[in-house]
């Protein structure tokens, strides 16, 4: 028998799989759920970027392209993200075309990170930081955010993570699963204890584009003396409703860029060549429909944690993303009891806080990516639910 | 009230509270400004989009009918488009541009309806140059809603 253990790679071995998986399983074996569970939008590709992408199919543009991106999405990227977010970076060197923003995260990581540094990671967040940062011999120091900060990081925490090991800071801002946003001047009192520093940051800005109430998104690179020490990513995914293309960038100083674009060129040689066309077309005349959609997930937002909040589960106000976090802690369930019992009892799916970091207890993870009907019955079922347990009580 | 008719255009047929809540204002405001635009006749009514050909037995044919039409002095088409959009089974009627004057859709019960109806009334108004008549054989989208969507989510139930 082959001991399969002692032939994998051992930091890799040693990740532990994430707790929520049985919870998980259990609800894609459903099919009859009511779910507000997605990370995806509900919309589909706008059309024109669809037909411009099988355009090119049409004419054999079938090939591997530049493996930084093709120069002309590339130079799109660069004034897509100058118009919208005062970013200056130059096509050439300092931007990388990526399968998805999750291959730029792993490429940055795996750039920067030698055995034993730390990278300061807030939560809750999006669950890939941690275990590239582990599988690279690294060590996720996680930087707990509170709802009474708006589950923001604040300067203070952050100093108080810092030690002569820190490497890196991840900004995931807007957040998953949060929805929380960073504004300038927060950013401004982070950059002020980093520029003191040569900690690096890695601001995963994939849902820039989605930020409501009259709030635009800044990004920390835009700020004074931070692009030196900035990798942003971003992508099509959440802005375009592009999912599925798996296509991303990410933009940075020349030297991580280089050798970003070195590990991607081996493992991956270049995004695929259709999306990369068809993220041209987004870019150029996507802005419309990017528009239109972050109207109707406003819609929904103001209706979803009105929702909430009526039916007794107190919901922070997200300010970005696609994502409330209601707290379920009036309940006296755990997050996994709550999801598990509502999973089973009202066939509504929804994702447990702890998926995102242990400080996600008490809190549920809600998407807002589906119709305002289609939330409505879920609200229904959720307040069922909860009469039923305070019956029970 | 553009972001009202945003909302309406949208979401038909919420409540005044919910399209308050969507759009962060009081429900006072929406209803004011929801009267003045029903009296400025900016807002005229919601109605629900039904998918005719499931409906069966026949009774939901449309027709869209090209009407070519003599412009009267001083009063245009307008004279002709008023009377037509009196018929009970005009849904839509528009002044257009191009090759001919006046387009019209029409339900009825059957082709054979539709058919004698242009031949015997339509024709007979007073202007009325000559028809073409066009039937719809199948809908596939109607007022922005494709009528063949999937019934399931393809996105599964959950994904981070
Ligand atoms: C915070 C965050 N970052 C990155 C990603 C990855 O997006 P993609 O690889 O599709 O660009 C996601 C996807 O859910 C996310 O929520």
């Amino acid at each position: 028998m082959i001991q399969y253990d002692s032939l994998l790679n051992q930091n890799l071995l040693h990740i532990k799989p994430s707790g929520i998986r049985k919870f998980f399983d259990l609800a894609e074996k459903m099919d009859d759920v009511i779910s507000l569970g997605v990370g995806e939008p509900d919309f589909l590709t706008p059309w024109h970027i669809r037909q411009e992408a099988v355009k090119t199919l049409d004419v054999g543009k079938t090939r591997y392209t530049a493996n930084a991106g093709l120069l002309a999405l590339r130079r799109e990227i660069s004034k897509y993200i100058e118009n919208n977010y005062h970013l200056h970076y130059d096509y050439e060197s300092e931007v990388l075309v990526t399968v998805g923003g999750s291959e730029g995260i792993d490429l940055f990581i795996r750039a920067v990170t030698n055995a034993g540094d730390e990278i300061i990671v807030p939560e809750p967040s999006f669950v890939c930081y941690n275990p590239i940062v582990s599988i690279c011999g690294g060590i996720p120091v996680p930087l707990v955010t509170k709802e009474e900060n708006n589950f923001k990081i604040t300067a203070q925490a952050l100093k108080a993570a810092i030690t002569p090991k820190t490497k890196a800071l991840i900004l995931p801002y807007p957040n998953n699963p949060t929805g929380a946003i960073l504004e300038r001047a927060e950013l401004e009192e982070i950059a002020a204890v980093l520029r003191e520093s040569d900690i690096l940051v890695i601001s995963d800005e994939i849902y820039a584009s989605l930020t409501y109430g009259g709030k635009t998104h800044v990004s920390i690179a835009s700020l004074e003396g931070m692009p030196e020490r900035c990798v942003v990513i971003n992508g099509f995914s959440k802005t375009f409703s592009m999912t599925g293309w798996r296509l991303g960038y990410a933009l940075g100083p020349k030297p991580i860029i280089e050798q970003m674009t070195k590990l991607h060129q081996f493992a991956i040689m270049s995004a695929p060549t259709t999306s990369q066309f068809g993220a041209i077309e987004a870019l150029k005349n996507g802005q419309e429909d990017t528009e239109k959609m972050k109207a109707e997930y406003d819609f929904r937002r103001r209706y979803i944690v009105k929702a909430f909040n009526d039916i007794g589960l107190h919901c922070f106000n997200p300010e970005g993303a696609f994502y409330c976090f209601p707290s379920i802690r009036s309940t006296g369930l755990s997050s996994d009891e709550f999801c598990e019992r509502l999973l089973k009892e009202k066939k509504v799916a929804v994702v447990p806080g702890t998926a995102f970091g242990a400080s996600g207890e008490g809190y549920i993870r809600v998407s807002y990516c589906y119709s305002v009907e289609h939330i409505k019955t879920a609200i229904g079922r959720i307040k069922e639910f909860l009469g039923e347990l305070k019956n029970e009580s | 009230m553009e972001k009202i008719i945003k909302l309406l255009d949208a979401h038909p047929g919420l409540s005044l509270e919910d399209m308050a809540t969507m759009l962060g204002v009081s429900a006072e405001e929406i209803a004011k400004t929801l009267d003045r635009m029903r009296k400025e006749k900016i807002y005229m009514g919601e109605k629900a989009i039904i998918n005719w050909d499931l409906v069966g037995e026949g009774n939901h044919v449309c027709a869209f009918i090209d009407v070519q039409v003599q412009p009267k002095l001083g009063k245009g088409f307008d004279e002709v488009a008023n009377t037509m959009s009196q018929i009970p089974d005009v849904e839509c009627c528009y002044l257009m541009s191009g090759g001919y004057d006046i387009s019209i859709k029409m339900k009825g019960k059957s082709f054979q309806e539709i058919a004698l109806f242009v031949a015997r009334k339509l024709s007979a108004i007073e202007g009325v140059i000559s028809t073409t008549t066009h039937f719809v054989l199948k809908r596939y989208k109607d007022d922005g809603v494709i009528m063949d969507t999937p019934e399931k989510d393809d996105r599964g139930n959950i994904s981070l």
